[in-house]
């Protein structure tokens, strides 16, 4: 016989007792539902929390001291300036990987204020800036045209700048091409700095909208802009000779962090070559990710787990209903055996019709997980706008995972041949004789 | 078939002996009749010439198979191929429409769709019952249905037309257009039948009585009385 027509003379005795049928693929549907539901949630809510931190912490490396010997339990000498990472060590890093790692590098200058040419003046606040902290912070100040801070502007110490796309708003007017204009800028008071504009960054929306609840308009604002590093410090005080704790930026998309941290490790390990108590090493925040992640990754498993017993629990449903309609139709099957149906075929009609109940309760399950997903993203979303500084960095996108409906119609087809095994079983073996005289 | 044992509850304390040694030859065309009280044994037999049992011993040949040594799914396959039943209660499938119970047998000899129904049309044709293909059994009156289980007998052309009181549940009346229907299938079709039933004027329409009585053929209308035993 063939298979579509088993298929088809499932579907038709199915259908012959909708409301049962529907009953029994209840606990199915409740059951792919849940699982649906939750290994969705989960996963969404990992890939959101994944790329918020990625968005805020990734590429970049950080730095610490570690006791030399490190057997030597019992430290002997203080962490002290002189074991610090110096400055002149900086610059031979960026010198030397020539732009695949940076280093973030900043100071605060002050108030800038300038007058332009209609008398109007605007306020800006200054900051040195070396070009691996503006990547750094590229989701907050992000290049709209020309260059970042090069080494040759912080070693020439250059009156290069980068102002946000507001200032050139607030300065020039709107849409107004500020790119290498020059502007005088007159510092903490201290007058009449010329500085050439060499990139335009936007500012985040929630920049602003974080600055307009405080009180300022967009166009009183002072928007942040950027000297040289080297600059910066000349104009201020004398640039310190070493950086505690400096961050790396990886600038290469096709380096990962595990690469950076041993190329940068092994950089200054060249230099604390003669080094007896202290030596910086280096670390990103992928581990404590990973650790994080693990967590999310367990709370899914086990959720998903217990949601599973609700499959089970389904199961033994529809393999209940099953036995019933095999008694209730032992005359059917004493008919069909009768007429010549072997012991498989009236097998493979049960099976098919334990399966297909399954299958299609399975289907039912995934839409209304689906669904449920879906609800969950527009209600987390309506949450996360009553945040708006966070607004700009997390945003829930529930993916329903292509995998995870697979898996579930496949796994609710194995309930349906595993349940309707014992069932269709002893339908099989039914005596034609016995089952003709049921009544 | 000859020397047909059938017992129960073999090697228990309450072994039961049904048939006792039966001897039967029945040819091709021929319209039989087998009377007999109840428990004298006409269900047994009647499951063993329609392929539903095994005999416990003796030999059963139909047109040169050797049904008592086959197997399960090989003695499916006698029933689906050479024996066309029709029981006393119809048993049709119920929720399940005319044409479909007519297609049923020729969905398990693995007959293609199309085929299927064309098959199934000319034999309700036969019996009459062409406006009622749609109908479900329970929108058919008892003759209506035993039609439709006669087309459905005939549907994969049997050796065998093995009727159980065919107009046991049915009026005098239309008892007698089920019977007239076997006459013609007899008669036109050549068609070997064999009437199972209680009534000895049904039988006495037939070619051929056969009696049974406590296991055995008392009488045999054409060979005269035989005595299995004897």
């Amino acid at each position: 016989m063939h298979f579509l027509e088993n298929i088809r003379l499932a579907l038709s005795s199915l259908k012959a007792n909708k409301l049962r049928s529907v009953l029994t693929m209840l606990g199915i549907i409740i059951g792919i539902c849940s699982v649906v539901t939750i290994t969705t949630i989960g996963n969404s809510l990992k890939d959101t929390l994944n790329s918020a931190l990625n968005m805020l912490t990734g590429q970049t490396i950080n730095t610490y001291y570690d006791y030399v010997h490190e057997d030597d339990l019992e430290v002997k000498e203080q962490l002290s300036e002189k074991d610090y990472i110096s400055t002149e060590m900086l610059d031979e890093f960026e010198e030397h990987f020539d732009g695949k790692y940076l280093v973030s590098r900043t100071s605060s200058v002050g108030h800038g204020t300038l007058t332009n040419s209609e008398g109007k003046e605007v306020n800006i606040a200054v900051f040195g800036a070396s070009e691996g902290f503006i990547r750094e912070n590229k989701y907050f100040y992000k290049l709209l045209e020309g260059r970042y801070p090069t080494i040759e502007d912080n070693n020439g110490k250059k009156h290069t700048i980068l102002v946000s796309d507001l200032f050139v708003e607030q300065y020039f007017g709107k849409n107004y091409k500020a790119l290498g204009n020059d502007i005088n800028i007159s510092i903490n008071g201290v007058g009449n700095i010329d500085f050439t504009i060499v990139g335009i960054f936007s500012l985040s929306d929630s920049y602003i909208k974080y600055n307009a609840e405080k009180g300022k308009s967009r166009d009183q604002l002072a928007t942040p802009t950027f000297i040289p590093y080297y600059t910066a410090t000349s104009l201020k005080e004398p640039a310190s000779d070493h950086d505690i704790y400096p961050t790396f930026v990886i600038c290469d998309n096709k380096t990962d962090s595990k690469k950076a941290i041993d190329d940068i490790q092994a950089f200054f390990d060249s230099k604390y070559r003669n080094a007896k108590y202290w030596k910086p090493m280096f670390y990103d925040m992928s581990e404590e990710m990973d650790d994080t992640m693990m967590i999310m990754n367990i709370l899914t498993v086990v959720l998903a787990v217990i949601a599973a017993i609700s499959l089970l629990v389904g199961g033994i449903g529809v393999m209940n209903i099953m036995m019933v309609s095999i008694t209730e139709r032992t005359r059917e099957i004493g008919i069909r055996k009768a007429l010549g149906a072997k012991n498989g075929a009236i097998r493979v009609q049960f099976l098919i019709e334990s399966a297909i109940l399954c299958l299609v309760g399975g289907g039912i399950g995934v839409l209304f997980g689906m669904l449920n997903g879906f609800l969950v993203e527009v209600i987390g979303n309506l949450i996360l706008k009553s945040f708006p500084e966070y607004a700009e960095f997390v945003v829930l996108d529930i993916r329903v995972s292509i995998t995870a409906i697979i898996a579930s119609l496949i796994f609710s087809t194995i309930i349906g041949v595993f349940f309707g095994i014992y069932p269709a079983n002893k339908a099989a073996k039914l005596d034609p004789i016995d089952a003709l005289r049921y009544e | 078939m000859r020397n047909i044992v059938k017992k129960y509850f073999i090697d228990q304390p309450n072994e039961l002996e049904i048939l006792h040694g039966l001897d039967l030859e029945i040819n091709e065309g021929e319209f039989t009749a087998i009377v007999g009280p109840s428990g004298s044994g006409k269900s047994t037999l009647m499951n063993i010439i329609g392929a539903l049992d095994k005999p416990t011993s003796g030999f059963y040949e139909l047109n040169g198979t050797d049904i008592s040594q086959l197997d399960d799914s090989e003695l499916s396959e006698i029933r689906n191929k050479e024996i066309g039943f029709v029981f006393q209660n119809f048993n049709l499938i119920s929720r399940t429409n005319a044409i479909e119970n007519v297609e049923l047998p020729m969905l398990y000899a693995g007959v293609g769709r199309k085929e299927r129904r064309k098959r199934a049309e000319e034999l309700l044709e036969l019996v009459g019952m062409s406006d009622r293909a749609d109908h479900n059994p329970n929108e058919l009156s008892g003759g209506q249905k035993q039609r439709i289980a006669i087309a459905r007998a005939l549907v994969n052309t049997p050796s065998i037309i093995l009727a159980d009181e065919p107009t046991g549940a049915l009026d005098s009346a239309t008892g007698r257009m089920v019977m007239d229907i076997f006459h013609k299938l007899h008669k036109e079709e050549k068609k070997t039948i064999i009437l199972i039933t209680h009534s000895p004027e049904l039988a006495s329409e037939t070619e051929r009585i056969l009696t049974i009585n406590d296991g055995n053929i008392v009488s045999d209308s054409k060979g005269g009385v035989t005595d299995a035993l004897s």
